[in-house]
């Protein structure tokens, strides 16, 4: 088991990751689903219901169906990954317990890592 | 003649068909906006009193009439143009998702990768090294098969994507089918009166605007599985140019007015009936595609993480001894 | 209202170049001859060069027809196709019996026409001493005039009725 220094560093590893690395990711999830369109029934009406589908948007609501479900999906995956990250940083901010070394280490690798956000 | 102006050309062909018929069916001649009755050869008189004259034009302007709506069901349609910006930004989705340099399986073209996410493949190593249950089982559930799922979260965002280059497709080619058969019932009101056969044909390249892909795999999962998708003809990979559909070119012809104007209502059926037929391709690819998602949620979503629902008080273990 | 056919035009000569004919705006023909021709030529002549140039400028302007026709439909056409139904075939076979003749000068100059493809001219045998070259030819272009005006309105009047409304 490890302790003192080696700890701090491994502890510091799994703040990093809670705070930063999963956090990026979870941006690009958040950058991905406020990307994408879930309603195109602005851009898809015609008056005389030619088409398909519904008789006034066509294909719309169907496509916008399918896309809810991937923005929730993409969401979902953010929210989850920013949860996540929360759990690894609460971790490493606690385990070293009466450690003071790994305490004093973990701090001073902190520092150093500083915040991406 | 273009698609804004159909409202317009509908006049110009109702106008033609009441001129040409009251010639034909009564000797009744326009010159300059008005009406002369015919006269007889011999005495140079008219062989039919102002009153006549006007109830058989005003007849016939009625008998006609219903040309002034012949085009209405397309006066309003979706815009090419319009879909420019939600393709774009479907786009910007696909892209942000590339955990590796995806291939978007419709087009066959490579989408660079999002080197943000290099960071999942960090935040994995290092949780790798913690031997609680619930650090092995984000490994497990999340880390390890993120790849695969956000490649398949990639897959659906390119099949919107598609869809989208489909419809723009489909309603360019509407729009210029619809104005090409406007053009054609003028031409064949011009026409049908020569000493020859007034025959035209009419290819309604709306046809082959939307191409039915039937199976888009997907990633992983305990069974193979695959999505429904549609591609826009002039935007589909080569293994898919096989399922382009070629239009048929449709013949008409008509020696009257009237058979004129029966074949362009004909014309402008057929016409209905491919927009219908392209647009369904679309509606059952999209409801195909949203029932495989529904049905194997796991392979786009992971679940949530034990991690995750358990913030204060994470099972991390303990790290293994470096 | 104008029709993109209304401003239809085609000219022909004789091969010899002796005769000259125009038809523009649908059916309006004006017919002029060689400096001299018209003074040496004999009466026969004169039938044999302009019932040549009939046909001559009837093919002129079937092509230009067709020119016309594959414009305004965005499509080649260049000859009639065969008929393919009944209706199609008995027009054909009454048009081909439908005879027109235009005439000037009270029947001094007559042309006439069987079908489509049968023309014939006819002049007194003293119509050059009865009348100057200008005179002339101004009568063939009206008898000419009238005769595609007359085969017009037989080619409609035939197709209303064979067609009837389809």
């Amino acid at each position: 088991m490890s302790t003192g220094h080696v700890l701090g560093v491994d502890l510091a590893e799994l703040w990093d990751a809670g705070q930063n690395h999963l956090p990026i990711v979870a941006g690009e999830f958040t950058q991905a689903v406020n990307a994408l369109p879930t309603s195109i029934t602005g851009i898809m009406y015609r008056s005389g219901g030619v088409g398909a589908g519904d008789h006034s948007y066509g294909s719309a609501p169907a496509w916008g169906e399918l896309a809810a479900t991937l923005a929730g999906h993409l969401s979902t995956t953010a929210d989850n990954l920013m949860d996540t990250g929360a759990a690894l940083v609460h971790a490493a901010n606690n385990y070293a317990g009466t450690d003071a070394e790994a305490r004093a280490e973990l701090e001073r690798r902190k520092l150093e890592i500083g915040t991406v956000r | 003649m273009s698609f804004e102006e159909l409202g317009f050309h509908a006049q110009e062909i109702y106008e033609m068909a009441v001129e040409k018929y009251l010639r034909d069916e009564h000797m009744i001649d326009e010159r300059d906006g008005l009406y002369y009755a015919p006269t007889d050869p011999m005495s140079g008189q008219p062989m039919m009193t102002e009153e006549v004259l006007r109830k058989t034009v005003w007849d016939t302007e009625m008998k006609f009439n219903e040309i002034h709506s012949l085009f209405n069901d397309f006066l309003v349609l979706p815009d090419p143009g319009a879909f420019d910006g939600p393709i774009q930004s479907v786009t910007t989705c696909m892209d942000a998702l590339c955990s590796k340099a995806f291939t978007d399986p419709i087009q066959g073209d490579p989408h660079p990768i999002n080197v943000e996410l290099k960071a999942m493949t960090v935040a994995g190593s290092t949780i790798d090294e913690w031997d609680g249950l619930a650090a092995k089982a984000f490994m497990n559930n999340f880390v390890i098969p993120f790849e695969g799922r956000t490649e398949n979260q990639f897959t659906v965002a390119s099949i919107l994507m598609n869809a989208l280059n489909a419809n723009k497709e489909l309603w360019k080619r509407a729009r210029a089918n619809i104005d090409d058969i406007a053009h054609k019932v003028k031409s064949a009101l011009d026409h049908y009166d020569d000493c020859g056969k007034n025959e035209w044909e009419i290819g309604l390249s709306v046809v082959g605007a939307v191409v039915a892909i039937a199976a888009v795999p997907v990633t992983g999962g305990a069974s193979a599985i695959a999505l429904g998708a549609v591609a826009s003809a002039v935007d589909v990979a080569s293994t898919f140019a096989g399922q382009i559909e070629v239009p048929p070119k449709n013949d008409y012809s008509a020696e009257s007015v009237e058979g004129v104007i029966a074949k362009a209502k004909q014309g402008i059926e057929d016409l209905k009936t491919e927009v219908a037929r392209a647009e369904q391709k679309i509606v059952d690819a999209m409801t195909n595609s949203s029932g495989v998602v529904a049905g194997h949620a796991t392979d786009f979503l992971a679940p949530r993480p034990t991690l995750a629902g358990a913030p204060g008080n994470p099972d991390v273990g303990q790290p293994d001894d470096d | 209202m104008t029709s993109a056919l209304a401003e239809l035009t085609a000219t022909a000569s004789t091969p010899d170049g002796r005769a000259f004919a125009t038809i523009s705006e649908r059916t309006h023909v004006r017919m002029s001859l060689e400096p001299g021709y018209y003074e040496w030529a004999s009466v026969t002549d004169l039938e044999r060069q302009l019932t040549r140039l009939a046909r001559l400028l009837f093919v002129a302007r079937m092509r230009a027809y067709y020119e016309a026709r594959s414009r305004d439909f965005e499509q080649l056409f260049t000859r009639e196709p065969a008929p393919t139904t009944p209706l199609d075939e008995a027009y054909v076979r009454a048009r081909s019996e439908v005879v027109v003749e235009g005439e000037a000068v009270g029947g001094a100059v007559r042309i006439s026409a069987v079908g489509m493809d049968s023309w014939a001219v006819h002049l007194d045998r003293d119509v050059q001493q009865r009348m100057d070259e200008a005179t002339f030819c101004d009568a063939v272009s009206r008898a000419a005039t009238q005769l595609v005006e007359l085969q017009l309105a037989a080619v409609r009047a035939l197709k209303r009725q064979v067609y009837a409304g389809q």
